[in-house]
């Protein structure tokens, strides 16, 4: 039980960086906190498709406090948005008093052997995910906390109860929804160390996620109440682990899933192997009509109740990241292997360690028929369209202490149309383009506490025969970045995108027949130094940063071109 | 200890009953038919657009949908074509649909920043939304068209076909006492405009001929419009407004498919509309 109690303390003061650090206040308690400040400005920049910012200049700030004395914890959070960074949702500088100022996240959090209570803001999640995971991605514009009342109960040791009441955070507002939610938590072990064997580990689960919202259309019936409910299983024998969870939602017709009344579904299966050096995994997830939000005419980032992680390697390389994959919440069925093999010291390879990651995944299409206007039929098996799939191979080498090489080649095939949201439901308007990419990445310890990293990327990209092309992010790319760190003070980051082999669409005026001729070259280059000391951390940059789609934890949103100084600036306490 | 689990297992129990499987998704509105003369509350639907924009098309339908629900004389459309997906991208979508009125509104509610499609109702917040998504708009819309006005509008107005200019008088009739922050505005829009618009409702996507309709074209007094007084007006009282305004020269706007729309909103406040009406500009 003193176990369970540490983790869930951990849980609860989990919104601050760490209880080690703080103010403390004899015979009052511990105050601890953060800040973090991005300003960023703007210069327009038609080449690129920078927009014109009238603002010039626009910055997120925010700000945690947190008060913990013994089982109390206090807590909130300042953000203020002056106004939202391009690619932040703007209603972030719209809603509530519309200054985008405020304090949307506050909480009084109290844990006792036997249950924990929360009143105000939590974050809170059911399994994967799959039906409840509330949290914040604060550089995506994205937090959809609830704000209401959070109770657990932990009757005995392996066996957690939760249940929530509340609305969720809509920028500054709340949904419009009510949202309400249980969870039941087993840990088999824990519950008694002599009912599964030695080596045997399993959890199971179950938890149902309800939202109200009244029907106000006066063209159709809508449900008010609708409910998902998921059950899950992690079984750990030895080396090998499976897991699996189904969710399932009643018909929930949205702005995001073409308001069709189809019920929805989702399963996912995941095996893996770990020993020494060694590691395999496989999984597949099948999703049918799965996006589940506080508000039913939500889209975007907005209201996200659940969370439907990729089955794809996320990516980091700068080049690559262009084409990230994005769960289809509305239907894909999707497989991924993964496997990462250490030579150990001492091999024919010689005196240091060889890592070798392969992996590979494919996402395709549901195979689903229209049968009316509100309803159709999917299959359980997948269709032969292909939203994503990526092969990928990763070598790091050491070289005694002081040298490390990094190498990678992935290959990408990327439904353009899907992922972005492009085209029509089965139009091939931009098709689905082919990435190549390699890269090198060197890193070596010059000195005592001074390092250069440096990295060789190249992307070609191939299109389907006839198809349209981004109007800015066509034709192949190299890059080159260099970054010195002086411990534990500075950092200097050099590095600089060239797109080559551009085309522009001309149109014939006479047969109306469009081609494709050479474009300039862009040059997108980019620095910054960084100054660190103790908990300050304060960076400033310049950047002709390219428009694309950030990604962080399997979500995704567009970000304009933007060419301008940043100044970025952290401390905690 | 066992109370607290009783309570937290019930109310799993509740909730799994607490669901609404659908089976006849569609609902035939049920509209009051009000024969009345006495002046009744309008809407202003803004529809935030772009000819790129491949949703936005299906929103234009809603629109469309609750206009020939409640008549064209309640639910006035306009189409603000603003942001990203309204720059023209020649050669596919060559035209410019794009207003200077159109620009600043788009930056005032930053709309296309939060995506297109997106609209304004009567500029009001509702459920705490002021941005409305095209999901919103039949709700918004309804609960707008129930209240109780506080103001009437009229509008006179005498077009020269000749020299394309047009003349207005805006009247408006404080049923209730007003502020001193009504401002009115009087847009010029037109309708059955034909050109390229991506529509993702179909494959290919690209239509080539468009009906583009209640276009926002012009303002006649700015974007914001002109204060119809400087200090508090009481109910009952009646403030009339001209205004001029000239096609540009070389403008190809057919009159025949144009429309006047006036509109009083608190601007710089509360900001919704309090009455909008709107009347063909030439037969």
């Amino acid at each position: 039980m003193k176990r369970m109690f540490a983790l869930l303390a951990l849980v609860a003061i989990s919104y601050a960086p760490s209880l080690a650090q703080g103010v403390t206040i004899e015979d009052v308690g511990i105050f601890s906190g953060s800040l973090q400040s991005d300003v960023q400005s703007y210069t327009e920049d038609t080449t690129i498709g920078a927009p014109e910012v009238p603002e010039r200049i626009l910055s997120n700030t925010f700000v945690n406090v947190l008060f913990n004395r013994g089982k109390l914890t206090l807590g909130f959070r300042f953000e203020s948005y002056q106004n939202p960074l391009l690619g932040i949702d703007p209603r972030f500088g719209t809603t509530g008093a519309g200054t985008g100022i405020g304090i949307p996240f506050r909480f009084v959090n109290y844990v006792d052997d036997y249950f924990e209570v929360t009143a105000g803001n939590f974050y809170e999640q059911f399994g994967s995910g799959m039906v409840m995971r509330t949290y914040e991605e604060r550089n995506l514009g994205f937090d959809n906390s609830i704000d209401g009342l959070r109770l657990r109960f932990m009757p005995v040791q392996g066996m957690k109860i939760t249940g929530f009441i509340g609305r969720q955070r809509a920028f500054f507002e709340l949904s419009e929804g009510i949202m309400r939610g249980a969870d039941l938590n087993l840990d088999l072990k824990e519950i008694s160390e002599t009912f599964l064997p030695d080596d045997v580990y399993a959890n199971f689960g179950a938890s149902v996620v309800s939202r109200y919202q009244a029907d106000q259309n006066p063209f159709l019936n809508l449900p008010e109440n609708v409910l998902a409910w998921s059950t899950r299983a992690n079984i750990t024998v030895a080396d090998v682990m499976l897991e699996g969870e189904y969710a399932y939602k009643i018909n929930d017709p949205s702005a995001t899933n073409g308001g069709t009344f189809n019920s929805g579904n989702a399963l996912y299966v995941n095996a893996s192997y770990a020993s020494s050096g060694l590691g395999i995994s496989a999984a597949m997830k099948r999703i049918d009509n799965m996006d589940f939000r506080s508000d039913r005419t939500a889209t975007g980032f907005a209201q996200q109740v659940n969370f439907l992680p990729a089955l794809t390697k996320q990516h980091t390389w700068r080049l690559i990241t262009l084409y990230p994959y994005a769960t289809q919440p509305t239907g894909e069925f999707g497989a991924q292997a993964d496997v990462t093999y250490t030579i150990p010291k001492g091999s024919f390879l010689g005196e240091d360690e060889t890592t070798i990651s392969l992996n590979a995944s494919v996402i395709h299409a549901l195979d689903t028929t229209r049968t009316d206007a509100f309803h159709y039929d999917a299959n359980f098996m997948w269709d032969d369209r292909i939203f994503f799939q990526d092969i990928n191979i990763e070598i790091v080498r050491k070289f005694g202490k002081n040298f490390k090489i990094t190498s990678s080649y992935i290959n990408i095939k990327y439904d353009q149309d899907v992922i972005e949201g492009r085209a029509a439901i089965n139009e091939t308007k931009y098709g689905v383009l082919t990435a190549d990419f390699a890269e090198v990445e060197l890193w070596f310890k010059s000195g005592k506490g001074t390092a250069l990293r440096t990295e060789f990327q190249w992307m070609g990209v191939s299109y389907q025969e006839g198809v349209e092309r981004d109007a800015v992010n066509n034709g192949d790319w190299v890059m080159v970045l260099a970054e010195y760190s002086i411990s534990p003070a500075w950092f200097f980051s050099l590095f600089s995108e060239l797109n080559y082999n551009r085309t522009d669409p001309v149109k014939d005026p006479v047969t109306g027949e469009v081609t494709r001729v050479d474009a300039e070259n862009i040059i997108y280059p980019s620095a910054s130094v960084a100054y660190v000391k103790n908990a300050l951390r304060v960076q400033v940059g310049y950047g002709r940063i390219r428009g694309g789609i950030l990604c962080v934890g399997g979500i995704c949103r567009p970000v304009p071109a933007s060419n301008g100084l940043s100044l970025n600036v952290s401390y905690t306490f | 200890m066992k109370t607290f689990a009783f309570v937290l297992l019930s109310a799993v129990m509740v909730m799994a009953m607490s669901c609404d499987v659908i089976d006849n998704p569609i609902e035939n509105p049920d509209v009051p038919i009000d024969t009345t003369t006495k002046v009744k509350q309008n809407v202003l639907l803004e529809d935030y657009t772009g000819h790129t924009c491949g949703n936005c098309p299906d929103a234009a339908d809603v629109a469309h949908q609750l206009e020939t629900l409640y008549g064209s004389d309640r639910v006035i459309i306009v189409a603000v074509h603003a942001g990203p997906f309204a720059t023209p991208q020649p050669p596919t979508y060559p035209t410019d649909f794009r207003t200077t009125v159109g620009n600043e509104l788009d930056n005032t509610f930053k709309i296309s920043r939060a995506g297109n499609p997106n609209g304004l109702v009567n500029r009001v917040t509702r459920n705490g939304k002021f941005i409305q998504s095209k999901d919103n708009w039949a709700p918004a819309v309804t609960a707008e068209l129930a209240k109780t006005p506080t103001m009437g509008l009229k509008l006179d107005h005498t077009w020269n076909a000749t020299t394309k200019a047009i003349d207005v008088t805006v009247t408006a009739d404080y049923i209730a006492g007003g502020t001193e922050d009504y401002y009115v505005v009087v847009w010029l829009t037109e309708s059955g405009i034909i050109s390229d618009q991506t529509d993702y409702r179909y494959d290919p996507s690209h239509i080539e001929d468009y009906d583009f309709e209640h276009v926002l074209r012009a303002s006649l007094n700015g974007t914001w419009g002109e204060q119809l007084s400087t200090t508090p007006v009481a109910a009952g009282q009646k403030i009339t407004k001209q205004m001029s305004y000239t096609f540009p020269s070389g403008s190809t706007w057919n009159p025949s498919k144009c429309d006047l729309v006036a509109f009083v909103h608190r601007y710089g406040t509360e900001k919704n509309v309090v009455q909008v009406i709107k009347k063909k500009l030439a037969e």
